[in-house]
């Protein structure tokens, strides 16, 4: 070989047109977005081996809304087959509250034929579109209106950079990785579509009924899509406007700001009415979480069914019609605002001061978790938009980018890589096993006693008869001395007692309880009123296994089914 | 001739993506079936709404996929209040039929009315496309390898 190939400069000579044309640009742009997503893809999935492709819900409040149950049975009647249960934010994701997710999931599901309770499961974990494919898409399409705002090219590195930014490295993904749901980020995706639309129309008044259009489009799928995002851009929104106030400048048109405020209190009111408990508790009942015995009364909401009062008919039209009168109302008189040149960067100044009454809200709804999840959610949104606008306008800072980029990605690849999953709320294979033989053998009329884990994926199996209390519930409702008794004293005679005072809303006692080896686990437990887990002692498991007027009816490897004596 | 070939061809793939979902095994079924829903219906609306190179892919995916949310969202729950249960006919329907209408309507949009921007509009750098999807199959796939190989 001649050596003076192997020169540093005849090298680069050779290689450097290879590595730098745009065409190659381009090429690696690929390689690093295909890694990133495969790595994404792929980091999570061998990690759920061993367990069942099913997961218990983590709160009492959303899941069980009997609108939903009630509509998903009307939707999914064709088929028969889907469970009409489903989870809000993890595991079976066919939709819960949030309506689009119900249609865009169910509906696949549907039309795929997937109609398994596993397979669901399985499809969710093969299924991140969300936020690998999704939240980068709209952060991209953020970068693109800020390059063509700023005159700038979008180059392939920038590319790449913003999206290892938006995919890894995001809440979503974290989520997802946790087993938490893809259900939320589709809502975010939208929040980004309000944003995107606000400074778009901002800076190309040319398009302004197109823009509108989008906008109203936007909007209208905020509260059917993820309802806390309709009440985080409604305090957004109120803050940025406040700002404007303040600063007595105007970087976002007050005509959107109106139209975005209009509609997302006319969401909320549409939600609030009817969860108004849910809402009051921002106000009395900080901290802590209540549990409604006396669900019946939702039982008569239908978004779609009868039985309406006039109330509901208002309301519900409402929701829609106002908002679509007030922004056509805005577009034809051209009240958008068309001023050019405003400072970009201080939308993210804006919308991060912005930021915190939110945080402070979602403190008093749920805590420090709250405020860090919630930071963590729409912070993260935040974050990713300033890095779209520091690439679009900083040449210098695409070097330390890169290299935050790599760390978070390094850095939120590990954190999936080693997130343990036995933690998370997914069953066993010997609790789906028994839950399926309690509902076979015993049938959906017996009122099963389990934790709150598996007793809520009892409904998976169609059956509702199910109690289990979380240590909230039981606080909440002053019966909190039970919990000591149900788990941990191992006392025979107390923990019978203990079980008979549980009853479901309807009055029935338990028939059957269903006991695991898993509450045995320290990450597992059982949930304390301050959210600790506490495991079951083994006493207590002996106890269950021996409990006076119960027979041991079904029983493997960690999991036993008790019957009443009696039934 | 080419961008109308082309929108033909997208339409033709959300057709293809209908028939082909009940048909294929898990998971692409259900991304199949997932990928006509988010793109299908509005897939006419970035160029029904806007010139030609105003907008980034990105944009118009973005935009697409609200619009079809959007329209997907209303057209079932109408269906459902009016009581007609979601079959995998009718759900066949609800993607093709407004898929097709936009479709259609933004090519008579562009044949009928042209738009100030449509001739002098100058979008920022497009990505070389054909290297770059190599790009991410390539990667994906040496990624995918290397990680079901390790077995991490």
């Amino acid at each position: 070989m001649n050596s003076t190939l192997l020169t540093r400069a005849a090298f680069m000579k050779a290689v450097q047109p290879l590595l730098i044309s745009v065409r190659m640009r381009w090429f690696w742009s690929g390689i690093v977005i295909g890694a990133l997503l495969a790595l994404g893809f792929f980091i999570r999935q061998p990690a759920e081996r061993g367990l069942s492709y099913v997961e218990g819900f983590y709160t009492p409040n959303v899941q069980y809304g009997a609108w939903y149950l009630a509509s998903h049975h009307t939707l999914f009647a064709t088929t028969g087959e889907l469970p009409v249960l489903s989870n809000y934010t993890s595991g079976l994701t066919y939709g819960a509250v949030d309506y689009t997710y119900t249609f865009l999931t169910g509906s696949a599901l549907i039309l795929s034929g997937v109609t398994d309770v596993e397979q669901i499961g399985q499809l969710y974990l093969l299924s991140p579109w969300q936020g690998l494919l999704l939240i980068p898409l709209a952060a991209l399409a953020l970068y693109g209106q800020y390059a063509r705002l700023h005159g700038q090219r979008i180059t392939p590195a920038r590319v790449a950079i913003l999206y290892a930014f938006a995919a890894l490295s995001n809440y979503p993904m974290v989520m997802w990785a946790s087993s938490g749901g893809t259900l939320v980020p589709l809502g975010w995706a939208l929040f980004y579509g309000i944003y995107l639309a606000i400074l778009a129309r901002h800076m190309e008044p040319r398009y302004t009924w197109q823009w509108a259009t989008l906008l109203i489009m936007a909007i209208l799928l905020l509260q059917a899509t993820y309802h806390t995002v309709a009440l985080a851009l409604t305090v957004f929104l109120l803050c940025v406007w406040l700002i404007q106030v303040k600063i007595a400048r105007k970087y976002v048109a007050w005509g959107i700001i109106r139209i975005d405020i209009m509609v997302f209190v006319t969401f909320l009111m549409y939600h609030a009415v009817t969860l108004f408990n849910d809402y009051g508790r921002f106000f009395i009942r900080f901290l802590s979480d209540i549990y409604r015995g006396n669900d019946q009364e939702r039982l008569r909401y239908s978004l779609t069914g009868g039985n309406l009062s006039i109330w509901w008919y208002i309301v519900n039209y409402a929701a829609i019609i106002i908002p679509v009168v007030w922004v056509t109302l805005i577009v034809v008189k051209q009240r958008f605002r068309s001023e050019k040149g405003v400072v970009v960067h201080v939308y993210q100044v804006t919308w991060l001061l912005a930021l915190f009454p939110l945080i402070l809200l979602l403190f008093a709804w749920d805590g420090f978790y709250g405020a860090y999840a919630r930071t963590l959610q729409y912070g993260t949104l935040l974050a990713i938009s300033s890095a779209a606008l520091l690439l679009a306008t900083r040449a210098k800072a695409v070097a330390p980018l890169a290299l935050v980029a790599l760390i978070c990605t390094a850095i939120s690849a590990f954190s999936m890589h080693s997130l343990d999953i036995s933690s998370s709320n997914y069953l066993t294979n010997d609790e789906r096993t028994a839950l399926d033989w309690a509902s076979r053998e015993k049938g959906c009329d017996a009122v099963l006693f389990t934790d709150y884990r598996i007793g809520s994926a009892y409904g998976y199996q169609g059956c509702f008869g199910v109690v289990g209390p979380t240590a909230s519930s039981l606080s909440a409702r002053h019966q909190i001395d039970v919990l000591p008794a149900l788990f941990y004293d191992g006392d025979r005679r107390t923990l019978s007692d203990a079980i008979d005072t549980l009853l479901t809303t309807d009055r029935r006692r338990p028939e059957l309880i269903l006991m695991s080896r898993r509450l045995l686990d320290p990450q597992i437990g059982v949930v304390l009123p301050d959210t600790r887990l506490k495991p079951m002692t083994e006493a207590q498991w002996l106890a269950y296994r021996t409990l006076p007027g119960w027979t041991l009816a079904y029983e493997n490897d960690t999991t036993m089914v008790l019957a009443r004596a009696s039934a | 001739m080419f961008t109308r070939f082309g929108r033909l061809i997208q339409v033709a793939l959300v057709t293809l993506a209908v028939l082909l979902a009940p048909l294929v095994p898990p998971p692409f079924s259900f991304w199949l079936a997932l990928a006509a829903m988010l793109l299908g219906p509005g897939l006419g609306i970035p160029r029904l709404l806007f010139p030609a190179g105003l907008l980034t892919l990105p944009e118009t995916l973005l935009i697409a996929g609200i619009a079809s949310l959007f329209l997907e969202t209303a057209i079932l729950a109408i269906l459902n209040t009016i009581g007609v249960l979601l079959s995998p006919i009718v759900l066949s329907v609800a993607i093709l039929a407004p898929t097709y209408l936009l479709a259609l309507a933004a090519a008579l949009r562009e044949r009928f009315y042209t738009y100030a921007d449509d001739r002098d509009m100058v979008q920022a750098e497009q990505p070389a496309w054909l290297p770059f999807c190599c790009g991410v199959a390539l990667a994906a796939v040496l990624t995918g390898g290397v990680i079901h190989l390790l077995g991490i």
